[in-house]
Formats: C-alpha cells, sequence, structure tokens
C-alpha cells in the first residue's frame, strides 16, 4: 500500500491532485560538490592561494608607513631646525652646533647672513686650515 | 586523525571520493526535502551545505548501523527543524516567495489547490509537517522512516493521518 492509497479514504480531494514539485535554481545541484569540497578546505591552504590577501597587507603597511611619516616629530636636522633668518645671537647653542654640522660652504654663508658683515677672518682661518673644531666655532660665535 | 575539517583534516581520495558519491547520491531528494521543509531557496542551499560539512565532520563517527545516506537525510531533517524553530518563519512554498515551484497539474484550479495545501503544510507543527513531506512528497516507506526521526512506525503513521486530515479538512474548508 502505498501513501496514496492509504489516504484516499480520509482525504479524496488531497489524493486526487498532482503532487507540486520543486524546481531546482540551474546549475545549483551540478556545482554543490565542488562547492562543498571547497568549503572544506583547510583554511591555511585557501589563504596562502589567495593574491588579495598579500595586497591587502602590503597596502596596510604602506598605509601605517605613510602615517608615521605624516606625524613623524620634527627632524633635528640643520636644514630643517635652523632659522636662516634669526640672527647669529639668537641662535642656541644646539642651533649653532648645527651649523658646525654643514659644510665649510654653508656655515661661511649662514654667518655672512646672520651678521651683515664679511666673513670674519678667524672664521676663514679655522676653515682653510681644517683646524676649527665645534668647540671653536661655537665659541668665536 | 584530527576532528576539524576546517583546519587540518587532509582530504584523502578516499574520503573525497565518498563525500562525492555521498552528495551526488543525496542532493537531490535533500533539496526537494529541505526546500519544502523552509520554503526557500537561500535557506535550502545554507542548511544542504551545512548537512554536508556536518557529515564530513563527523565521518569518523559514523557506525555504519544505517546506509550513509539515512545517515545524511537525518542531519539534514534535524538541521530543518532547528532552522524552523529557531527562525519561526513562515515555512510555505507558495507562488509569491519567489520559490522555484512548477505545478504538475494543469489550469487555475489546480494551481490554487497547490497553493492551498502548501498553505495547509504550513500550519502543522514542524515535527509533524515533516512526517508529511517523508510520506507525501519524498514518499519514503515508514521502516526508514523510524530510522530518520527514531520514532516508531506506528507513531509514524497516526501522526502522517493526524497531518493529512488536517490538510484535508483545510482545502475543502478554504
Amino acid at each position: 500500500m502505498n501513501e496514496r492509497e492509504d489516504i484516499t479514504e480520509i482525504a479524496p480531494l488531497l489524493s486526487s491532485i498532482e503532487k507540486r514539485k520543486v524546481e531546482v535554481p540551474e546549475g545549483f545541484l551540478e556545482s554543490l560538490e565542488e562547492k562543498i569540497l571547497r568549503e572544506i578546505q583547510p583554511k591555511a591552504r585557501v589563504i596562502a592561494f589567495k593574491p588579495s590577501a598579500f595586497f591587502y597587507m602590503a597596502a596596510g603597511i604602506a598605509l601605517v608607513m605613510g602615517l608615521f611619516w605624516f606625524l613623524r616629530p620634527e627632524s633635528n636636522s640643520p636644514e630643517q631646525t635652523v632659522d636662516l633668518n634669526a640672527l647669529v645671537s639668537q641662535l642656541s647653542i644646539e642651533e649653532i652646533d648645527s651649523f658646525v654640522m654643514m659644510d665649510e660652504y654653508l656655515i661661511e654663508e649662514v654667518y655672512l647672513e646672520k651678521t651683515g658683515t664679511t666673513t670674519s677672518p678667524e672664521i676663514e682661518y679655522l676653515i682653510d686650515d681644517d683646524v676649527w673644531s665645534d668647540e671653536l666655532i661655537i665659541e668665536y660665535l | 586523525m584530527p576532528k576539524d575539517p576546517h583546519t587540518s583534516k587532509s582530504i584523502s581520495k578516499d574520503s573525497e571520493s565518498l563525500l562525492r558519491d555521498l552528495i551526488s547520491e543525496t542532493k537531490g531528494l535533500l533539496y526537494q526535502h529541505l526546500t519544502r521543509m523552509v520554503g526557500n531557496h537561500e535557506d535550502t542551499a545554507d542548511l544542504l551545505q551545512e548537512t554536508y560539512i556536518r557529515a564530513w565532520k563527523n565521518l569518523d563517527s559514523f557506525k555504519g548501523e544505517s546506509k550513509m545516506s539515512t545517515w545524511v537525510f537525518r542531519i539534514a531533517t534535524n538541521l530543518a527543524l532547528t532552522h524552523i524553530e529557531k527562525t519561526k518563519r513562515k515555512s510555505t512554498i507558495s507562488i509569491d516567495n519567489q520559490i522555484h515551484v512548477r505545478a504538475s497539474a494543469d489550469g487555475p484550479d489546480a494551481e490554487d489547490i497547490l497553493n492551498k495545501v502548501d498553505q495547509a503544510m504550513d500550519t502543522l507543527p514542524p515535527k509533524q509537517k515533516q512526517v508529511f513531506i517523508m510520506r507525501y512528497y519524498d514518499e519514503l516507506p515508514y521502516e526508514e522512516m523510524s530510522h530518520l526521526t527514531s520514532t516508531s512506525t506506528g507513531a509514524l503513521k497516526a501522526s502522517y493521518h493526524h497531518a493529512v486530515k488536517k490538510i484535508e479538512d483545510f482545502l475543502t474548508s478554504h
């Protein structure tokens, strides 16, 4: 006795109609096996072969580095910390020390700009004979 | 062998082949059954995927006391029942909810009756609806239904007849 026979008496209307079929979207069942097998692969293997992961990682590193560069504290390099319009007498020991770290030409140029006078013979002497030191320059200025 | 396939379980050729065969054998019937239970393709697709992933995870614990297809069917039906009880959503097949259905009968009257059957089915308690679908649509023998639901064949027959009666009453009164 099948299910149709055993409901004929109690449900004549239901047993007289055709059953509705469920229609499967095209291609769904055909691709199901591959989809399931992909799903159960170890995650690490998936990540290892995912090029976009490297792209996002590189972009993230670049962003962080960019932020560090943008928000970095002011540098102590001479070019950036010494105010070239200031008088020499207004410069701090640290700033003068920065001058000393520059090359000879720049030391002289800065001196001329700040004092408004000719190059000091003492400076020229020290520079020419290459005997000047940080201390001497600072002492002179 | 590690238990979690998502992290470290390797897929041997044998187990992959076994899973492929299992999916191939059961996907059609499970799709039909789950769609009738939950009423839409999206939820059916999720449940179907979850069914096979769970089967895969628990493949080692399958004792072979029943056919593997029966075991997978049981996983699917339990997931469907949990889904229905959890979401409390309307789970009928109707033209309005964009389910892909095809009427076997011709004419507007037949279509109307089929819609009413769907509506009537949706008024059943989830477990009774499950029994009705297994018997009426899936045409499973009571013995197999008994394995699937861990319920006696007598109780299943009673449940099915109650469901049929309710649906017939719905059809004649609406």
